[in-house]
């Protein structure tokens, strides 16, 4: 008996039918021709009349390529050999390699979530790694003389220290710091960026502020690109002088780098700040990676933050 | 009539009813209903693989019939297509169709019924 699975499949070939619709027509096809055949040979025909009549049905395909289904053929499509290098039609092989793709994802919807769960993480480290290099060695600190700065921080000096760590210096302790300073030109302290409500009519957003003290950028040698930085005695009183420095950044994304910014008035935590001046390009603050939107002077902060987040 | 109908046409017109009509009393198989046209119609009509079965694909996808692969005992499975009530109401009006044509034409032609 002749293989009629495999003459079948051979002249269906060219119609590129669906892997599934092609199997159910094939065996269908075969069984008829193996009736076809087992009744010309019971009926005296030779084993290659029987063959060669029965093939016979198969000859005119085209009513079967014009009968089926569209939905039961598979797209018409050149295959492509490994290594062929002819011009393909970009945006057509993209379309195709997408849908291609999107076809083969929905049979694996485990493996897809798993794939885009690695590559988020993969890429959020990455995004955390190279920030952090960018920051501390890409583009250090707009500032001369970096190799003069110096950072001062409390140490557990017990014997038997419970942690390495480096702990922050409480506002009390580095008034005492500076009045006994021998050692360094100045000595100035800033806290970590706090988050503050920015209140505008009708709406308010988050904000990021950093209390420094009065000789904040000064310290850094900084020098700022509109208005000015905190006076001595901006920071002396606590809670009288409500001004703010802009950082560059923020006053060019969410104020459109306005030139009329110095003076304006921004209103964070319920207390009405004037911006004063903006800081030099690229300037986010010593705390690496994250910088705040604005500084305000440390004796500010009785009055900015909120009861329980007070500086020490 | 042992002469095969030479206008294609007549058949391709026809081959609806005639699958629908074969299977209105039973479930047949593919090779079950090409036989049975070629034998009922003497030799007149013959129907090859090619045209058959996307005839009756067609026919599964419009949901006239319903093909339904059958094992039985000792036998390969087989593919057996039955009449769906929507197939039974759409050979009703085929054949309604088919008289009314016929009528026609007979009327025309002068030509009597067999």
């Amino acid at each position: 008996m002749p293989d009629w699975k495999t003459v079948i499949r051979e002249r269906l070939a060219p119609l590129h039918l669906k892997p599934a619709g092609e199997s159910d027509l094939t065996e269908e096809i075969a069984h008829h021709l193996e009736d076809c055949y087992r009744e010309l040979q019971s009926g005296g025909a030779s084993e290659q009349e029987a063959y060669e009549k029965t093939l016979l049905e198969l000859d005119d395909l085209y009513p079967l390529a014009q009968g089926l289904e569209r939905n039961q053929r598979m797209p018409k499509h050149d295959h492509v050999p490994a290594g062929d290098s002819r011009p393909g039609n970009l945006l057509q092989d993209f379309w195709r390699d997408l849908r291609y793709a999107l076809r083969a994802l929905r049979h694996s919807p485990v493996f897809v979530v798993f794939a885009v769960l690695t590559l988020a993480l993969g890429i959020g480290a990455n995004t955390t790694v190279f920030t952090t290099i960018n920051t501390l060695f890409l583009n250090p600190l707009p500032m001369q003389n970096t190799a003069e700065l110096a950072a001062v921080a409390a140490a557990d000096s017990t014997p038997t220290p419970r942690s390495a760590a480096s702990f922050p210096i409480s506002y009390a302790d580095l008034k005492d710091y500076q009045a006994r300073n021998r050692v360094f030109r100045s000595l100035a302290a800033y806290t970590s960026p706090r988050v503050a409500t920015w209140q505008q009519t009708g709406s308010s957003e988050r904000l990021f502020a950093e209390l420094v003290t009065g000789d904040y950028f000064s310290t850094l040698g900084l020098k700022p690109v509109k208005g000015r930085f905190f006076l001595p005695d901006e920071d002396s009183t606590p809670g009288t002088h409500a001004v703010a420095v802009m950082n560059y950044a923020t006053w060019q994304s969410r104020f459109g780098g306005a030139p009329d910014i110095v003076g304006k008035n921004l209103r964070l935590n319920s207390i009405e700040f004037t911006v004063i001046g903006v800081a030099p390009p690229g300037f986010i603050g010593l705390n690496a990676v994250f910088g705040p939107d604005v500084w305000i002077p440390a004796a500010m902060a009785e009055r900015f933050l909120p009861t329980k987040c007070k500086m020490r | 009539m042992a002469e095969k109908l030479t206008d294609p046409e007549w058949k391709k017109g026809s081959a609806e009813l005639l699958v629908l009509s074969l299977l209105e009393d039973q479930s047949r198989h593919g090779y079950d209903i090409s036989k049975l046209i070629q034998i009922r119609s003497g030799g007149a009509l013959k129907f090859h693989v090619t045209s058959l079965y996307p005839l009756l694909h067609r026919l599964e996808k419009q949901g006239w019939i319903e093909g339904r692969w059958v094992e039985k005992a000792e036998q390969r499975r087989r593919r057996y297509y039955r009449l769906t009530a929507k197939g039974r109401k759409a050979l009703g009006a085929k054949q309604q169709s088919w008289r009314d044509f016929v009528t026609v034409i007979s009327r025309i032609t002068g030509i009597e019924h067999a």
